[in-house]
Protein backbone atom coordinates (compact mmCIF):
# COMPACT_ATOMS: atom_id res chain seq x y z
CA UNK A 1 0.00 0.00 0.00
CA UNK A 2 2.60 2.48 1.19
CA UNK A 3 4.59 2.13 -2.56
CA UNK A 4 1.51 3.31 -3.89
CA UNK A 5 0.81 6.18 -1.90
CA UNK A 6 4.52 7.68 -2.31
CA UNK A 7 3.65 7.73 -6.22
CA UNK A 8 0.73 10.02 -5.37
CA UNK A 9 1.30 14.16 -5.11
CA UNK A 10 -2.04 14.80 -3.03
CA UNK A 11 -1.47 17.91 -0.78
CA UNK A 12 -4.44 18.41 0.67
CA UNK A 13 -6.41 17.80 3.54
CA UNK A 14 -8.65 14.52 4.18
CA UNK A 15 -12.51 15.47 3.42
CA UNK A 16 -14.53 16.10 6.38
CA UNK A 17 -16.93 14.18 4.22
CA UNK A 18 -16.96 12.08 1.37
CA UNK A 19 -18.16 13.82 -2.40
CA UNK A 20 -21.31 12.38 -3.77
CA UNK A 21 -19.85 12.79 -7.35
CA UNK A 22 -22.93 13.21 -10.57
CA UNK A 23 -24.94 10.91 -12.27
CA UNK A 24 -25.49 11.52 -15.62
CA UNK A 25 -29.13 12.12 -17.16
CA UNK A 26 -28.80 8.34 -18.43
CA UNK A 27 -28.24 7.06 -15.31
CA UNK A 28 -30.89 8.95 -14.22
CA UNK A 29 -32.87 6.68 -16.60
CA UNK A 30 -31.70 3.88 -15.08
CA UNK A 31 -28.03 2.42 -15.83
CA UNK A 32 -27.90 0.02 -19.05
CA UNK A 33 -24.71 -1.68 -18.07
CA UNK A 34 -24.68 -1.81 -14.51
CA UNK A 35 -20.91 -0.55 -14.24
CA UNK A 36 -19.95 -0.45 -17.77
CA UNK A 37 -16.52 -0.44 -18.21
CA UNK A 38 -13.43 -0.80 -16.15
CA UNK A 39 -12.97 2.77 -15.51
CA UNK A 40 -16.50 3.18 -14.62
CA UNK A 41 -16.96 2.79 -10.72
CA UNK A 42 -20.57 3.89 -10.84
CA UNK A 43 -22.76 1.98 -8.79
CA UNK A 44 -25.71 0.74 -10.46
CA UNK A 45 -28.98 1.91 -9.19
CA UNK A 46 -30.93 -0.53 -6.91
CA UNK A 47 -33.88 -2.59 -8.14
CA UNK A 48 -36.84 -2.40 -6.46
CA UNK B 1 -12.75 11.77 7.13
CA UNK B 2 -16.54 10.36 8.27
CA UNK B 3 -16.01 6.88 7.77
CA UNK B 4 -19.15 5.01 6.71
CA UNK B 5 -19.33 1.26 7.71
CA UNK B 6 -18.76 -0.37 3.93
CA UNK B 7 -21.81 -1.98 2.78
CA UNK B 8 -21.18 -3.28 -0.59
CA UNK B 9 -24.00 -3.21 -3.79
CA UNK B 10 -21.54 -4.39 -6.32
CA UNK B 11 -18.20 -6.26 -7.41
CA UNK B 12 -16.15 -5.87 -10.32
CA UNK B 13 -15.07 -9.72 -11.19
CA UNK B 14 -11.34 -9.61 -13.36
CA UNK B 15 -11.53 -12.58 -14.66
CA UNK B 16 -8.24 -12.87 -16.76
CA UNK B 17 -6.03 -10.59 -18.03
CA UNK B 18 -6.12 -12.00 -21.76
CA UNK B 19 -7.10 -9.86 -24.90
CA UNK B 20 -7.28 -10.17 -28.60
CA UNK B 21 -7.25 -6.50 -28.73
CA UNK B 22 -3.87 -4.65 -28.16
CA UNK B 23 -4.83 -1.62 -27.13
CA UNK B 24 -1.73 0.33 -26.24
CA UNK B 25 -3.22 2.71 -23.60
CA UNK B 26 -4.99 -0.28 -21.81
CA UNK B 27 -3.59 -0.50 -17.95
CA UNK B 28 -3.53 -4.97 -19.13
CA UNK B 29 -0.70 -3.68 -21.19
CA UNK B 30 1.23 -3.84 -18.14
CA UNK B 31 -0.05 -7.70 -17.00
CA UNK B 32 1.44 -8.81 -20.26
CA UNK B 33 -2.43 -10.09 -20.99
CA UNK B 34 -0.86 -13.65 -19.45
CA UNK B 35 -3.49 -16.01 -20.58
CA UNK B 36 -2.41 -18.71 -17.60
CA UNK B 37 -3.73 -16.47 -15.32
CA UNK B 38 -7.64 -17.32 -15.53
CA UNK B 39 -10.12 -16.71 -12.57
CA UNK B 40 -10.63 -20.21 -12.09
CA UNK B 41 -14.52 -21.48 -11.84
CA UNK B 42 -13.52 -22.93 -8.15
CA UNK B 43 -12.10 -19.36 -7.26
CA UNK B 44 -15.43 -17.52 -9.28
CA UNK B 45 -18.05 -19.75 -7.33
CA UNK B 46 -16.04 -19.21 -3.58
CA UNK B 47 -16.01 -15.41 -4.27
CA UNK B 48 -19.22 -15.52 -5.80
CA UNK B 49 -20.73 -16.64 -2.76
CA UNK B 50 -18.36 -14.69 -0.17
CA UNK B 51 -19.62 -11.66 -2.05
CA UNK B 52 -23.80 -12.62 -2.18
CA UNK B 53 -23.51 -13.35 1.72
CA UNK B 54 -22.15 -9.78 1.62
CA UNK B 55 -25.26 -8.35 -0.39
CA UNK B 56 -23.60 -8.24 -3.29
CA UNK B 57 -26.41 -8.62 -6.03
CA UNK B 58 -24.69 -7.60 -9.30
CA UNK B 59 -21.11 -8.88 -10.31
CA UNK B 60 -19.56 -7.24 -13.63
CA UNK B 61 -17.48 -8.88 -14.99
CA UNK B 62 -14.32 -7.00 -16.88
CA UNK B 63 -10.45 -8.80 -17.90
CA UNK B 64 -8.70 -8.72 -20.09
CA UNK B 65 -11.31 -9.55 -22.92
CA UNK B 66 -14.07 -11.25 -20.24
CA UNK B 67 -15.39 -12.94 -23.14
CA UNK B 68 -12.42 -14.74 -23.76
CA UNK B 69 -13.28 -15.80 -20.47
CA UNK B 70 -14.09 -20.33 -20.90
CA UNK B 71 -16.27 -19.89 -17.71
CA UNK B 72 -18.31 -17.17 -18.49
CA UNK B 73 -21.67 -19.15 -19.63
CA UNK B 74 -21.45 -21.61 -16.78
CA UNK B 75 -20.66 -18.68 -14.20
CA UNK B 76 -23.98 -16.98 -15.36
CA UNK B 77 -25.26 -20.26 -14.64
CA UNK B 78 -24.23 -20.11 -11.32
CA UNK B 79 -25.32 -16.45 -10.84
CA UNK B 80 -28.74 -16.90 -12.19
CA UNK B 81 -29.24 -19.68 -9.71
CA UNK B 82 -27.74 -17.71 -6.73
CA UNK B 83 -30.18 -14.49 -7.39
CA UNK B 84 -27.32 -12.01 -8.76
CA UNK B 85 -27.22 -10.17 -12.06
CA UNK B 86 -23.91 -10.38 -14.22
CA UNK B 87 -23.15 -7.45 -16.47
CA UNK B 88 -19.95 -7.99 -18.78
CA UNK B 89 -17.37 -5.37 -20.27
CA UNK B 90 -16.18 -6.01 -23.18
CA UNK B 91 -15.04 -5.07 -26.70
CA UNK B 92 -17.85 -6.96 -28.62
CA UNK B 93 -15.60 -8.66 -31.31
CA UNK B 94 -16.57 -12.37 -29.52
CA UNK B 95 -20.52 -11.55 -30.53
CA UNK B 96 -19.03 -11.33 -33.82
CA UNK B 97 -18.88 -15.28 -34.04
CA UNK B 98 -21.74 -16.78 -35.03
CA UNK B 99 -20.92 -19.79 -33.30
CA UNK B 100 -20.17 -17.96 -30.18
CA UNK B 101 -23.07 -15.92 -30.32
CA UNK B 102 -25.13 -18.75 -30.30
CA UNK B 103 -23.67 -20.61 -27.32
CA UNK B 104 -23.99 -16.94 -25.36
CA UNK B 105 -27.65 -16.41 -26.16
CA UNK B 106 -28.35 -19.72 -23.75
CA UNK B 107 -26.57 -18.41 -21.02
CA UNK B 108 -26.29 -14.43 -21.46
CA UNK B 109 -25.35 -11.83 -19.07
CA UNK B 110 -27.83 -9.90 -17.90
CA UNK B 111 -26.63 -6.82 -19.07
CA UNK B 112 -23.28 -5.60 -21.31
CA UNK B 113 -20.94 -2.55 -21.56
CA UNK B 114 -19.20 -2.37 -24.47
CA UNK B 115 -16.24 -0.63 -25.44
CA UNK B 116 -15.62 0.97 -28.79
CA UNK B 117 -11.97 1.52 -28.79
CA UNK B 118 -11.54 3.46 -32.38
CA UNK B 119 -13.72 4.86 -35.72
CA UNK B 120 -11.97 3.56 -38.72
CA UNK B 121 -11.04 0.67 -40.09
CA UNK B 122 -7.32 1.77 -40.31
CA UNK B 123 -6.94 2.62 -36.93
CA UNK B 124 -8.64 -0.91 -35.93
CA UNK B 125 -6.05 -2.56 -37.67
CA UNK B 126 -3.25 -1.08 -35.48
CA UNK B 127 -4.77 -2.25 -32.30
CA UNK B 128 -6.98 -5.95 -33.35
CA UNK B 129 -4.12 -8.08 -34.69
CA UNK B 130 -5.69 -10.78 -36.09
CA UNK B 131 -9.40 -9.46 -35.10
CA UNK B 132 -11.44 -8.50 -38.30
CA UNK B 133 -13.37 -5.18 -38.42
CA UNK B 134 -16.50 -6.32 -40.13
CA UNK B 135 -16.39 -9.37 -37.10
CA UNK B 136 -16.26 -6.52 -34.12
CA UNK B 137 -18.33 -4.10 -36.03
CA UNK B 138 -21.55 -6.97 -36.36
CA UNK B 139 -20.34 -8.41 -32.39
CA UNK B 140 -21.21 -4.70 -31.39
CA UNK B 141 -23.73 -4.34 -32.95
CA UNK B 142 -25.95 -7.69 -32.17
CA UNK B 143 -25.11 -6.09 -28.44
CA UNK B 144 -25.99 -2.98 -28.21
CA UNK B 145 -29.66 -4.34 -30.05
CA UNK B 146 -30.07 -7.34 -27.64
CA UNK B 147 -29.16 -5.84 -24.28
CA UNK B 148 -29.88 -2.46 -25.24
CA UNK B 149 -26.04 -1.96 -23.92
CA UNK B 150 -23.84 1.31 -23.49
CA UNK B 151 -21.24 2.02 -25.12
CA UNK B 152 -17.88 4.06 -24.20
CA UNK B 153 -14.88 4.68 -25.27
CA UNK B 154 -11.22 5.70 -23.95
CA UNK B 155 -10.20 9.38 -24.65
CA UNK B 156 -6.55 8.96 -25.31
CA UNK B 157 -3.64 10.14 -27.61
CA UNK B 158 -4.65 7.72 -30.00
CA UNK B 159 -8.35 9.05 -30.76
CA UNK B 160 -7.59 13.14 -29.82
CA UNK B 161 -8.26 13.61 -33.41
CA UNK B 162 -10.68 11.44 -34.33
CA UNK B 163 -13.62 11.12 -31.36
CA UNK B 164 -16.45 12.14 -33.91
CA UNK B 165 -14.92 9.13 -35.43
CA UNK B 166 -15.49 7.04 -32.68
CA UNK B 167 -19.01 8.18 -32.24
CA UNK B 168 -19.89 7.52 -35.93
CA UNK B 169 -18.92 4.12 -35.44
CA UNK B 170 -21.00 3.66 -32.46
CA UNK B 171 -23.84 4.87 -34.42
CA UNK B 172 -23.55 2.74 -36.95
CA UNK B 173 -23.11 -0.22 -34.47
CA UNK B 174 -26.52 1.02 -33.76
CA UNK B 175 -25.78 2.86 -30.36
CA UNK B 176 -28.03 5.62 -29.12
CA UNK B 177 -25.79 6.90 -26.24
CA UNK B 178 -22.11 7.26 -26.01
CA UNK B 179 -19.91 7.43 -22.50
CA UNK B 180 -16.48 9.22 -23.00
CA UNK B 181 -13.95 8.54 -20.50
CA UNK B 182 -10.17 10.22 -19.99
CA UNK B 183 -7.26 7.62 -20.06
CA UNK B 184 -5.76 7.37 -16.86
CA UNK B 185 -2.29 6.73 -16.02
CA UNK B 186 -1.38 3.27 -16.18
CA UNK B 187 1.19 1.15 -13.75
CA UNK B 188 3.70 -1.06 -15.28
CA UNK B 189 5.80 -2.68 -12.64
CA UNK B 190 4.94 -0.58 -9.76
CA UNK B 191 5.68 2.85 -12.09
CA UNK B 192 3.00 5.30 -13.49
CA UNK B 193 3.03 6.06 -17.06
CA UNK B 194 1.04 9.08 -19.02
CA UNK B 195 2.35 7.70 -22.28
CA UNK B 196 -1.23 7.38 -23.72
CA UNK B 197 -3.27 10.27 -21.58
CA UNK B 198 -4.07 13.57 -23.44
CA UNK B 199 -2.49 16.59 -22.00
CA UNK B 200 -4.29 18.15 -19.22
CA UNK B 201 -5.00 21.96 -20.85
CA UNK B 202 -5.23 20.05 -25.04
CA UNK B 203 -7.81 17.36 -23.46
CA UNK B 204 -9.79 20.36 -22.30
CA UNK B 205 -9.47 22.61 -25.52
CA UNK B 206 -10.42 19.24 -27.47
CA UNK B 207 -12.91 18.11 -25.71
CA UNK B 208 -14.97 21.84 -25.75
CA UNK B 209 -14.28 22.14 -29.97
CA UNK B 210 -15.76 19.03 -29.96
CA UNK B 211 -18.29 18.75 -27.81
CA UNK B 212 -21.12 20.17 -29.97
CA UNK B 213 -20.64 17.85 -32.74
CA UNK B 214 -20.02 15.28 -30.25
CA UNK B 215 -23.76 16.04 -28.72
CA UNK B 216 -25.07 16.04 -32.73
CA UNK B 217 -24.04 13.10 -33.73
CA UNK B 218 -25.29 11.10 -30.69
CA UNK B 219 -28.65 12.74 -30.59
CA UNK B 220 -27.35 14.33 -27.66
CA UNK B 221 -27.02 11.64 -25.54
CA UNK B 222 -23.34 12.30 -24.29
CA UNK B 223 -21.74 11.21 -20.74
CA UNK B 224 -18.48 12.28 -19.79
CA UNK B 225 -17.04 10.44 -17.00
CA UNK B 226 -15.57 13.61 -15.47
CA UNK B 227 -12.22 11.98 -13.64
CA UNK B 228 -10.28 15.14 -14.43
CA UNK B 229 -10.53 17.87 -11.96
CA UNK B 230 -13.15 20.11 -12.35
CA UNK B 231 -11.30 23.46 -12.11
CA UNK B 232 -9.70 22.50 -15.30
CA UNK B 233 -13.29 23.37 -17.63
CA UNK B 234 -14.16 26.75 -17.80
CA UNK B 235 -16.46 27.82 -15.64
CA UNK B 236 -19.71 27.95 -18.13
CA UNK B 237 -18.87 25.00 -20.00
CA UNK B 238 -18.75 22.96 -16.56
CA UNK B 239 -22.50 24.45 -15.64
CA UNK B 240 -23.92 23.73 -19.20
CA UNK B 241 -22.31 19.95 -18.35
CA UNK B 242 -23.99 19.76 -15.33
CA UNK B 243 -27.40 22.04 -15.81
CA UNK B 244 -27.70 19.20 -19.10
CA UNK B 245 -26.95 16.02 -16.38
CA UNK B 246 -23.88 15.04 -18.97
CA UNK B 247 -21.27 14.88 -16.22
CA UNK B 248 -20.86 11.08 -13.81
CA UNK B 249 -17.92 11.89 -11.34
CA UNK B 250 -16.71 10.24 -8.03
CA UNK B 251 -15.49 6.75 -8.45
CA UNK B 252 -16.05 4.03 -6.20
CA UNK B 253 -12.32 4.21 -4.48
CA UNK B 254 -14.42 7.68 -2.44
CA UNK B 255 -17.87 5.53 -2.17
CA UNK B 256 -16.59 1.99 -1.29
CA UNK B 257 -19.93 0.36 -2.61
CA UNK B 258 -18.07 -1.79 -4.04
CA UNK B 259 -15.03 -4.56 -4.43
CA UNK B 260 -12.75 -5.40 -6.90
CA UNK B 261 -12.01 -8.69 -7.10
CA UNK B 262 -8.97 -10.55 -9.80
CA UNK B 263 -8.33 -13.82 -10.50
CA UNK B 264 -6.58 -14.93 -7.47
CA UNK B 265 -8.85 -13.69 -4.91
CA UNK B 266 -6.86 -10.92 -4.55
CA UNK B 267 -9.22 -7.85 -3.44
CA UNK B 268 -7.89 -4.62 -6.03
CA UNK B 269 -8.74 -1.01 -4.92
CA UNK B 270 -8.79 -0.01 -8.54
CA UNK B 271 -8.91 -2.26 -11.48
CA UNK B 272 -5.88 -0.19 -13.04
CA UNK B 273 -3.75 -1.08 -9.82
CA UNK B 274 -3.36 -4.87 -10.36
CA UNK B 275 0.48 -4.26 -8.81
CA UNK B 276 -1.33 -3.39 -5.61
CA UNK B 277 -3.57 -5.76 -4.22
CA UNK B 278 -4.86 -5.17 -0.58
CA UNK B 279 -6.09 -8.07 0.59
CA UNK B 280 -6.01 -12.01 -0.48
CA UNK B 281 -9.00 -14.53 -0.19
CA UNK B 282 -7.80 -17.13 2.56
CA UNK B 283 -5.75 -14.84 4.06
CA UNK B 284 -7.07 -11.96 4.95
CA UNK B 285 -10.92 -13.05 4.45
CA UNK B 286 -12.95 -16.20 3.84
CA UNK B 287 -16.33 -15.39 4.73
CA UNK B 288 -18.38 -12.60 4.38
CA UNK B 289 -18.30 -11.37 8.30
CA UNK B 290 -14.41 -11.63 8.01
CA UNK B 291 -14.83 -9.93 4.21
CA UNK B 292 -16.37 -6.52 5.56
CA UNK B 293 -14.77 -6.74 8.76
CA UNK B 294 -11.30 -6.56 6.76
CA UNK B 295 -12.78 -3.45 4.73
CA UNK B 296 -13.97 -1.93 7.61
CA UNK B 297 -10.53 -2.45 9.59
CA UNK B 298 -8.81 0.69 10.18
CA UNK B 299 -5.51 -0.12 8.26
CA UNK B 300 -7.58 -0.66 5.21
CA UNK B 301 -9.86 2.89 5.97
CA UNK B 302 -6.50 4.75 6.43
CA UNK B 303 -5.49 3.48 2.94
CA UNK B 304 -8.62 4.75 1.37
CA UNK B 305 -8.75 7.79 3.25
CA UNK B 306 -5.08 8.31 2.08
CA UNK B 307 -6.03 7.56 -1.19
CA UNK B 308 -8.82 9.75 -1.48
CA UNK B 309 -7.57 13.00 0.25
CA UNK B 310 -8.02 16.00 -1.45
CA UNK B 311 -5.12 17.21 -4.54
CA UNK B 312 -5.00 20.60 -2.96
CA UNK B 313 -5.73 22.69 -0.05
CA UNK B 314 -7.62 25.01 -2.87
CA UNK B 315 -10.17 22.02 -2.87
CA UNK B 316 -11.72 22.33 0.75
CA UNK B 317 -12.96 26.02 -0.39
CA UNK B 318 -14.27 25.19 -4.36
CA UNK B 319 -18.06 24.83 -4.63
CA UNK B 320 -17.61 21.67 -7.02
CA UNK B 321 -15.94 19.40 -4.32
CA UNK B 322 -18.29 16.85 -3.70
CA UNK B 323 -19.38 16.68 -7.11
CA UNK B 324 -15.86 16.89 -8.21
CA UNK B 325 -13.70 14.81 -5.23
CA UNK B 326 -10.68 16.24 -6.90
CA UNK B 327 -10.58 13.58 -9.80
CA UNK B 328 -9.37 10.34 -10.11
CA UNK B 329 -6.45 9.86 -7.70
CA UNK B 330 -4.13 8.61 -9.96
CA UNK B 331 -4.12 11.54 -11.77
CA UNK B 332 -1.13 12.90 -9.07
CA UNK B 333 1.10 9.97 -9.80
CA UNK B 334 1.81 11.27 -13.52
CA UNK B 335 0.32 15.33 -13.00
CA UNK B 336 1.31 17.81 -9.91
CA UNK B 337 -1.44 19.44 -8.19
CA UNK B 338 0.07 22.85 -8.69
CA UNK B 339 -0.24 22.32 -12.12
CA UNK B 340 -3.90 22.29 -12.56
CA UNK B 341 -5.54 22.73 -9.26
CA UNK B 342 -6.82 26.12 -8.67
CA UNK B 343 -9.08 28.46 -7.05
CA UNK B 344 -12.26 29.19 -8.89
CA UNK B 345 -12.47 32.67 -9.74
Amino acid sequence: MKKLLEQLRMNGPIPNQIPTGLTSKEYGDGCKCHGRCPNCWVVPPQKS
Amino acid sequence: MTTTPVSLQVAWLNVNHVCNFRCPWCYAAGTNYVPDDDMSIETAKRISSILYEAGVRSFTIIGGEPSLWPHLMEFNDVCRELGVETGLVTNGSRFGSDKFWKAYLRSPCDNVGLSIKVGTIEQFKSIAGKVSFNTTKKGLARAIAYHNAGVSTVYSTFVENSLLDVARFARQCGSTDLKLEFCSAVFNNGKASSSYMVGHQMLADNIIRDYPELMDIMGGKVTIDMSTPFCLWPEDFLQELVDEGRITSVCNVYKRTGVIIDGEGRIMVCNGLFDYPIGQVDQDFDDAATLIAFLNSHEVTDYYQQLTRMPSPFCAECKWYSACGGGCPLNWAVNRPEDIVRPRK
